[in-house]
């Protein structure tokens, strides 16, 4: 198979297990191209692909413009710090204005749950999700279970065990990474204070675990999340030092484990808070490997959806 | 001066003649005599349905919906009278308010019954003036889907009208247990990354307003039942002798939180639908009578409140003129079926809107509907964008017989 069953990608769950292979197989060629002295290739030439950021990102939003650079695509970039309701444009008028300029790609970023879906039913382009709400981060989860895949030596992720840490309540990478990790075969488990972790998120077949210690004696991968303050309309836990405290990693704690397992982050990273920066920086993480591997996996999956929209261009 | 209906099927659980095949002559705006006969039914005829809940866009909203598009969308469901929500742009807090409503509505062919609202500018603090609203025509008071947080207003709203057969309607959803929630709380809506409103909401806000209506006395009609749990309350607060009354709507009869998965903001509604389990209890609620009514629920949007992202649309949706065909789809065309559906939305409304009963039988009001239930859906009539996806629709009103006047449709 060498095209994506879908013909956007708005969310891990709509993939399926061949779908992820080929976009990993890609990935991997795409990771040799951008380690040689010249990271260009002519793949998107003659594509456009809009940027659309109605939430703030940094990394993200340059991951996937250096992916397009790398590709050969045109690139236009559109920040709003705040929802485009809130200004007084739908999404879909904000976007179709975009794509009257002869857009092929979009990549959106928004606030909402279930935007990218939303526009896909609204607008003539190919979507990608690049984070909607607490929803789906698929190019994360893409990423993430690529660097897995690296850091492990294997290729392909059966039995694995990993668990996701921190704020899985707001995490629209923990849900990703959930579906994306199911679907390879692997173990996932949470852990979290229990204010904030879905209630239902057992039935998903994830484990679920309140104890750190426990959590990462058990695990293979650990991926430290962020605690999402931005997204926290209530006070989920009483205090930082007391989140710390339980759920903060530091190389004391690593050090006190028959086996450490692989740190993962999906950045940026609250120093001192879910990471201590003896962690962070150690051997055992490899955070800056998910970057790296980050624009690889970008690069795939715009590659795959362009080829899927416009053949002629790509073959 | 008469009217006669041929051939008419007659189901009205409290009739001499249901179930049986009958000629009706009307006069003077009243069932003058019935005639069985042992011919075939063209059509079958109850008491002329009532919604308990319906909402307008007008006024203020009129690009949602006008008093004569409701009025037309009502008659194509089969209703001869709906009680509508306060809600509005002033919203409806005064006598003056009910008047003017009254006056506008008084030419359109369903009758619009007003709804109060329950506080001023239903700002959930301060009473609104409820004998004035009462005395000028207001049959109930709600608050506009506005859940009635202060404990404090309920107590006083009911103990201040717990002498005067009028019901205070509430929502009954506690909001401060995820007050940004929108959908229900399970595995379904945790694949989406929505905010959850929990059914715990609903048990927590009933459990309240039950402790408050046996301390304070009056009549509380519960609005959009949701739950299992809900349903079991009510029921045992029912038992226990309260006096409570309590709806579902169509879009809780036929859709649950696995519908959500697109994220269709046609089916963000208040309170959320929920599980499949819920939804069967809620079937189970209104053929065992524990839910005294089917209301509609119809709150009417454009498509600048809908056609946007799931968190920034407006809760609600429209489906006056389909709530018959749509139960019909789901429960069928069976007389058993019928007969609860005409529970549903004749007897139970009218009790507890205290409008009086009609039966299918000499010297009752002529208010009648006439329906098939084999007949293809009816069209559309209303002008609101946020239809409620039905996968199914079978059956429709065929004609209205109200304050002497004999609408037919095809």
């Amino acid at each position: 198979m060498s095209t994506l069953s879908v013909p956007h990608l708005l969310g891990i769950k709509d993939l399926t297990p061949e779908d992820l292979d080929l976009i990993f197989k890609t990935a991997e060629q795409f990771k040799e191209v951008i380690n040689r002295p010249i990271k260009k290739v002519p793949s998107l030439r003659d594509i456009t692909v809009a940027n659309l950021f109605f939430e703030n990102s940094t990394r993200t939003r340059l991951s996937f413009e250096l992916a397009e650079k790398r590709l050969s695509a045109d690139v236009v970039n559109f920040s709003a710090a705040q929802s485009s309701v809130k200004k007084g444009e739908t999404l879909v008028d904000t976007v179709n204005n975009i794509l009257a300029m002869k857009v092929d790609l979009v990549v959106l970023r928004h606030s909402a749950p279930g935007a990218a879906y939303f526009l896909s039913q609204h607008v003539d382009a190919s979507i990608v999700n690049a984070g909607d709400g607490a929803h789906e981060h698929p190019t994360q989860a893409l990423l993430d279970a690529f660097s897995m895949r690296e850091a492990l030596g294997r290729d392909n992720l059966k039995g694995v065990k990993v668990a996701i840490v921190g704020d899985i309540l707001h995490s629209r990478v923990a849900l990703s990474n959930i579906f994306c990790l199911q679907k390879l075969g692997a173990e996932v488990l949470v852990c979290g204070p229990n204010t904030l972790i879905p209630k239902h998120l057992h039935e998903l077949g994830v484990l679920v675990e309140s104890d750190l210690n426990t959590a990462l004696e058990w695990a293979d991968v650990a991926n430290m999340l962020r605690v999402q303050h931005e997204r926290m309309d209530l006070p989920y836990f009483p205090s930082l030092p007391e989140y710390i405290a339980q759920y903060g990693v530091d190389r004391k704690r690593l050090e006190q484990l028959s086996r450490i397992p692989v740190i993962m982050h999906p950045g940026p990273i609250n120093r001192g808070v879910e990471l201590s920066s003896d962690v962070a920086d150690s051997e055992h993480s490899i955070i800056l490997q998910q970057v790296e591997n980050g624009v690889a996996i970008r690069m795939a999956v715009l590659y795959l959806l362009a080829a899927q929209r416009t053949p002629h261009y790509t073959s | 001066m008469s009217d006669r209906l041929e051939r008419v099927r007659v189901v009205d659980p409290h009739s001499p003649y249901d179930g049986q095949t009958v000629h009706l002559v009307l006069a003077d705006g009243q069932i003058h005599s019935v005639e069985p006969t042992s011919e075939s039914a063209t059509a079958w005829v109850s008491p002329g349905w009532v919604d308990v809940l319906a909402t307008c866009g007008q006024p203020g909203h009129e690009e949602r919906e006008t008093y004569a598009t409701l009025g037309a969308a009502a008659l194509r469901g089969g209703f001869v009278q709906v009680a509508v929500s306060p809600e509005g742009n002033p919203v409806r807090d005064n006598a003056t308010g009910i008047a003017a409503f009254l006056a506008e509505t008084q030419h359109l062919p369903v009758e619009f019954l007003p709804l109060g609202a329950l506080s001023s500018g239903t700002n959930g603090a301060q009473l609104a003036e409820l004998h004035l609203q009462q005395q000028a025509g207001a049959v109930g008071f709600f608050d506009a889907y506005r859940t009635t947080e202060s404990a404090l207003l309920l107590k006083l709203a009911l103990q201040y009208t717990n002498h005067r057969d009028i019901p205070i309607y509430s929502v009954p959803v506690d909001r401060s247990l995820n007050p940004h929630g929108s959908v229900h709380e399970s595995a379904a809506t945790t694949r989406l990354g929505l905010k959850t409103l929990p059914a715990l909401a609903e048990c927590i806000r009933l459990e309240r307003d039950f402790r408050l209506l046996e301390y304070a006395g009056g009549n509380l009609h519960l609005h959009g039942l949701s739950s299992a749990e809900g349903v079991a309350l009510v029921a045992a607060a029912k038992k226990r002798g309260l006096a409570v009354t309590a709806d579902t709507t169509i879009a809780h009869l036929l859709f649950t939180d696995e519908d959500l998965v697109n994220f269709d903001t046609r089916l963000k509604v208040f309170p959320p639908v929920r599980s499949k389990t819920d939804q069967e209890a809620l079937w189970a609620g209104i053929m065992d009578g524990t839910l005294d009514a089917i209301a509609s629920g119809h709150r009417p949007y454009d498509i600048e409140s809908k056609q946007i992202e799931f968190d920034y649309a407006s809760y609600g949706a429209a489906s006056l003129e389909y709530a018959y065909s749509a139960f019909t789809a789901r429960y069928g065309s069976h007389h058993q079926a019928q007969s609860t559906w005409v529970r549903a939305v004749s007897h139970g409304p009218r009790n507890l809107l205290n409008l009086g009963q009609v039966r299918i039988a000499e010297g009752s009001p002529a208010e009648l509907t006439l329906f098939n239930p084999e007949g293809p859906e009816p069209l559309r009539e209303g002008k609101a964008f946020n239809y409620l996806p039905f996968k199914e629709l079978k059956g429709s009103s065929v004609g209205v017989f109200t304050r002497g006047n004999y609408y037919t449709f095809r």
